[in-house]
């Protein structure tokens, strides 16, 4: 073991298969430290946490991790998320998906989640694109930029997760740039142990299919921009977080309020004589 | 008085992709992208050129994408690429 | 072991309930509600969990982690559900996931008669999802028979670690009969193998060889074990060359071909001297069955099989069955799914398809309309 992470990963199948400067590598790099800082203080147990992913680039980390794991069906991994913590509350359920996977087809998975308050940690990376399938729009793609299914540029605007998860009710909202990959760790440690439906977003980078698509082909560069637009907000409600790839995005934790997590409403309200 | 810290710096080379993030993030400039190594995927492997350099700050190996640095303390200066595979 | 009075539907919950169901996820379907509505109830008194999922691809996929958790989960529903199931079932097929399915099936197409009655997702019920698969459909034509073949549905889905479909359609969720119930010690219950050796040698989707089916680590055993829908290896990983994927793909189908002969199940009525044979299942093999009783009283020659699997059907059975008979007729409530099997498995022989095509639950004559000609 030469990486200090190496233990929480399949280290037989690396390296992996994002492209070089792939932001989802930074990303679960974050989640797995959070990992380890929590164990090391004996707060969470590995053995217990479940990985569950969907489909696309972010969808192949359940693949590297060594931990309980699932690649979901596209859209579903909440979905199947939801099932596991049910079965078995006792288990610490991570959803690391991407921004198609979660907010696009999921949409409907992640808005009663986040409705239920449902105890589930929630990681987004979002790199604006359906990168895997090679560059489709997304809900998340800024307005005019070039992908292969909008080539004359996109004509949407683009879905803010954030407001979303905030208008649903999630109880802890965080949104990080992979520039600041000890915020995201942090924020995901504070996260792990909360209860609740927990949402970070992670602002990523894809320099190989969205950077080509906005001219930033290098992912020294795309971070260069990514660092630009990047604003750290404190004490700013999630309504009031900007979100425009060409302007500004604001980053931060927007929400971190402590409410009674589906599990603790379920034993509450149904609360039986067992037979 | 300070005591001055030193570090070695690991490369693990099967694993990098010549992104050029951790020659970019670093504060001192501790990494040169090099043509001297290549790994079996075909990419050049970064070279940690200057550990004498390094302050110890990690951004490296919280940066790195392919988790492939790992820096750590060391009574001396040191760096390695480490070939898992051979190379 | 007691008497009881009740419909389908909630037989099949208290099959369900005996067979150790600990997670029921749903979503509001006629002609299901009931059961999901019985198990809100009960479920919790027997340390279940009970959850109403947004809708239904949520409520397999849910299914499908609770089962990856470790404890036995159901859902119910009907057609139009169950079509929205269909990637999810492909995916516990994937990733070998005991679950049971209650399909209870309504007039389709698309919305048709909601509460209506039909027989038309014979098909759907096997093939619904994309991919070559093997699964197993039991069709109970009574109330006793929702009760034990619920049982044996989650008794067939831990052995072989493939998702059951219970098949019943809207009358027998809802009418009542006589059954037996029986308590979990008087029947025999069957829990997925559980691994043999430590993590560090553990393979998730390493068959044993006698049956083709691997041992399930769940979540939280310290496993690490990776739900992987992409083709996989023995480990769990990824890996797309025509050596694994053909290996994964013959197993999973072998699994239950293999084990046909301990699955298969089925019914036979007057067949020794038949020479017109019916093939019927469910609510329509009872009027079939009261049809061969009036043709006998007739003298004519006829008798009934009664498939009580689906899929797979016992063929070599019916084989046996028919190799006297002069024609087989299939009646069924839709233009021939069922009859396109039964034409392929007695190639040799003169198949017909009486098709009885109505929303409301056929009676004697109308079943009698349809094969008027043929007889």
């Amino acid at each position: 073991m030469i990486h200090e992470l190496d233990d929480l990963l399949r280290t037989e199948r690396l390296p992996h298969v994002w492209c070089p400067g792939c932001g989802i590598g930074i990303a679960l790099s974050a989640f797995l430290r959070a990992v380890k800082m929590l164990a090391r203080r004996g707060k969470i147990d590995p053995k217990k946490i479940v990985f569950v992913s969907g489909i696309g680039c972010t969808g192949r980390a359940a693949g590297y991790v060594k931990l309980d794991a699932a690649h979901t069906p596209h859209g579903r991994a909440l979905a199947y998320a939801v099932g596991v913590k049910l079965a078995n509350p006792e288990l610490e359920v991570v959803v690391f998906t991407g921004d198609g996977d979660l907010v696009g087809i999921g949409g409907n998975h992640f808005l009663h989640a986040a409705r239920r308050n449902f105890d589930v940690l929630v990681i987004m990376v979002n790199n604006m694109i359906y990168a895997l399938t090679g560059g489709q729009l997304a809900p998340t793609t800024p307005q005019g930029v070039y992908t292969t299914t909008t080539p004359y540029g996109n004509p949407e605007p683009p879905l803010d997760a954030v407001k979303i998860a905030a208008a649903a009710g999630a109880t802890y909202i965080a949104r990080w740039p992979v520039t600041l990959p000890l915020m995201l760790q942090k924020s995901i440690e504070r996260a792990l142990l909360k209860r609740g439906f927990r949402f970070i977003e992670v602002i990523s980078t894809c320099p190989e299919i969205f950077g080509r698509h906005i001219g930033y082909r290098d992912p020294v560069e795309l971070l260069k921009y990514l660092r630009k637009i990047v604003r750290v907000r404190k004490g700013i409600s999630p309504l009031e977080a900007e979100y425009n790839w060409f302007k500004v995005i604001d980053c931060g934790v927007f929400l971190d309020i402590e409410r009674p997590g589906y599990i603790e409403l379920y034993n509450k309200y149904f609360k039986v004589e067992k037979k | 008085m300070p005591v001055k810290r030193h570090y070695k710096v690991l490369v693990i080379g099967d694993r990098c992709k010549d992104c050029g993030i951790c020659v970019y993030v670093c504060p001192t400039n501790v990494f040169e992208k090099s043509r001297k190594l290549m790994n079996k995927k075909g990419y050049w492997v970064v070279s940690p050129a200057h550990p004498e350099l390094c302050v110890g700050c990690k951004l490296c190996e919280y940066m790195c994408p392919e988790f492939a640095i790992v820096v750590k303390y060391s009574p001396k200066p040191y760096s390695e690429v480490v070939m898992l595979s051979g190379s | 072991m007691e008497v009881r009075f009740q419909p389908g539907n909630i037989a099949v919950s208290e099959g369900a309930i005996v067979a150790g169901l600990k997670f029921f996820a749903g979503y509001p379907i006629t002609p299901v509600n009931e059961i999901f509505e019985y198990l809100s109830q009960e479920l919790p008194k027997y340390g279940g969990i009970i959850y109403q999922a947004e809708d239904e691809i949520a409520a397999i996929n849910a299914i499908i982690g609770a089962s990856w958790a470790g404890v036995k989960a159901m859902t119910a529903t009907s057609g139009p559900g169950y079509s929205l199931m269909a990637e999810g079932i492909g995916y516990a097929v994937m990733v070998e996931a005991p679950i049971v399915i209650v399909y209870s099936m309504r007039a389709g197409p698309s919305t048709g008669v909601a509460t209506g009655t039909g027989q038309g997702d014979v098909v759907q019920s096997k093939w619904a999802s994309h991919g070559h698969y093997e699964l197993i459909v039991l069709a109970p034509n009574s109330v006793q028979e929702c009760f034990d073949l619920t049982i044996e549905a989650f008794n067939l889905a831990e052995k072989y670690r493939v998702p059951v479909i219970v098949l019943i359609d809207a009358v027998l969720s809802h009418m009542s009969e006589k059954y037996v119930w029986k308590s979990p010690s008087e029947v025999k219950l069957i829990t997925r193998k559980k691994p043999a050796v430590p993590p560090e040698q553990y393979k998730p989707f390493k068959p044993d060889p006698e049956d083709l089916v691997p041992p399930m680590a769940c979540y939280g055993e310290g496993y690490a074990v990776l739900a992987e829908s992409l083709s996989h290896d023995e480990r769990g990983y990824y890996d797309p060359s025509k050596e694994t994927y053909a290996k994964l793909v013959e197993r999973l189908t072998m699994k239950i071909i293999k084990n046909k002969k301990n699955i298969v199940m089925s019914e036979t009525y007057m067949v020794s001297d038949a020479n017109i044979l019916f093939i019927a299942f469910g609510s329509v093999s009872r009027i079939a069955h009261a049809i061969v009783r009036e043709l006998r009283s007739k003298g004519v020659k006829a008798g009934l099989f009664r498939p009580i699997t689906l899929w797979p059907i016992d063929d070599e059975g019916l084989r046996k069955v028919a190799s006297k008979a002069e024609k087989v007729i299939v009646v069924e409530m839709n233009y021939g799914q069922l009859y396109r099997e039964i034409m392929n498995i007695l190639r040799d022989k003169n198949v017909l398809l009486a098709p009885v095509i109505s929303p409301d639950p056929p009676t004697i004559d109308d079943v009698y309309s349809s094969i008027g000609e043929i007889l």
